[in-house]
C-alpha cells in the first residue's frame, strides 16, 4: 500500500523533494505540499483506492505524512495489499 | 526624579484584527478542475460560488475561482483553528459571495461560524486580486469589543450569526474595503481585484 501511496503523492503533491527519499513520517507540508495540492492528492487517492474521504477528513492532519495518509486510508477500509 | 510608569511599558493590547493572506496558482485550479470536475469543485466551493463565477460560455472563470479559494484559505488562517478545531475549518464553510454592488464578501457557515464566534470576530473584510498565473486574497476579521458597536453585548456574535462585510466602491474605480456600522467609516485599504465593479 505504501508504494501506491508514494506513487500517488509523487504524481499529485507537487513536492520539491524526491518522494522515495521521504520517511513515512516525514512532514509533507514541510516538503512543499500546499493545502490546495492536498485536495488533488485526496481525489487521486480516492481513485486509486476506491474510497471516499468524508469532508471532515479534508484537513491538514490527514495528509501530513505518508503514514498519516495510510492510516486514513485504512480507516476508510481501503485494501492494504 | 519622576518615578517610572509601571504597567505601561511592554503592556500588550489584545489584537483587534485577525489577518490572513493566501496565494493560489490559477493553473493548479484549472488542472484539478479539468482532471476531477465536479468532484473537485464540489469539495471546495459552494453551489452559489460556482454559479457566480460562471462565464457566458458556461465554464467557470478559473482566475475568479482561484481568488475565492485564496480568500477561503486566508480566512481560515485568520481563524487559526487548533488541531482539535480543524474539522470546523471546512473550505465550503467559508463562502465568498458577490454582493449587489459588484464587490465580494465573506459569509460563514457551520463550523466556521462557531470558530469565528469563539475568536470574537464580529465582521470580515476581504480583498481579492488576480494577475497572470496567480490569484491572491487578504482577509481580516474584526474582533468585537474594540471601539465597535459589535463589541456591545447587544451585538456580540452568536454561533448562528452570518458574518458579512461588503467591499464598497472606492476612488478611481477601485474598491475600498470598508467596515459597516460596526466599525470606522473610513476605508482601511484599497485594492484592484476580482469581482469588483469598475466604472
Amino acid at each position: 500500500m505504501e508504494e501506491r501511496i508514494r506513487r500517488i503523492v509523487e504524481e499529485n503533491a507537487r513536492l520539491q523533494v524526491d518522494v522515495a527519499s521521504l520517511a513515512a513520517d516525514a512532514d509533507l507540508y514541510q516538503a512543499g505540499l500546499t493545502s490546495h495540492a492536498s485536495v488533488s492528492l485526496m481525489l487521486a487517492l480516492e481513485d486509486e483506492f476506491g474510497v471516499e474521504f468524508p469532508q471532515e477528513m479534508l484537513r491538514k492532519k490527514t495528509f501530513e505524512s505518508i503514514a498519516s495518509i495510510r492510516a486514513a486510508l485504512e480507516s476508510l477500509g481501503a485494501s492494504v495489499s | 526624579m519622576r518615578p517610572a510608569r509601571r504597567g505601561r511599558v511592554g503592556r500588550q493590547l489584545p489584537p483587534s484584527v485577525r489577518v490572513g493572506v493566501d496565494i493560489v496558482r490559477v493553473d493548479s485550479v484549472r488542472e484539478a478542475a479539468e482532471a476531477y470536475g465536479e468532484r473537485y469543485l464540489g469539495r471546495l466551493f459552494t453551489p452559489l460560488e460556482l454559479a457566480e463565477v460562471g462565464t457566458p460560455g458556461g465554464s467557470p472563470s478559473f482566475e475568479r475561482l482561484a481568488a475565492r479559494l485564496a480568500a477561503k484559505e486566508a480566512a481560515i488562517k485568520a481563524l487559526e483553528p487548533s488541531s482539535d478545531e480543524a474539522h470546523l475549518a471546512d473550505l465550503r464553510a467559508v463562502e465568498v459571495r458577490s454582493t449587489r454592488s459588484g464587490s465580494v464578501a465573506i459569509v460563514l457557515h457551520g463550523g466556521a461560524v462557531m470558530l469565528a464566534a469563539a475568536r470574537g470576530i464580529a465582521g470580515w473584510g476581504v480583498s481579492l486580486t488576480h494577475e497572470g498565473e496567480y490569484a491572491a486574497a487578504v482577509v481580516f476579521g474584526v474582533e468585537a469589543g474594540h471601539g465597535t458597536r459589535a463589541g456591545s453585548r447587544r451585538h456580540r456574535p452568536r454561533a448562528s450569526m452570518v458574518h458579512e462585510l461588503p467591499l464598497l466602491p472606492g476612488r478611481d474605480g477601485r474598491a475600498a474595503v470598508a467596515r459597516p456600522a460596526m466599525g470606522p467609516s473610513e476605508p482601511v485599504s484599497e485594492i484592484d481585484g476580482d469581482g469588483i465593479r469598475r466604472r
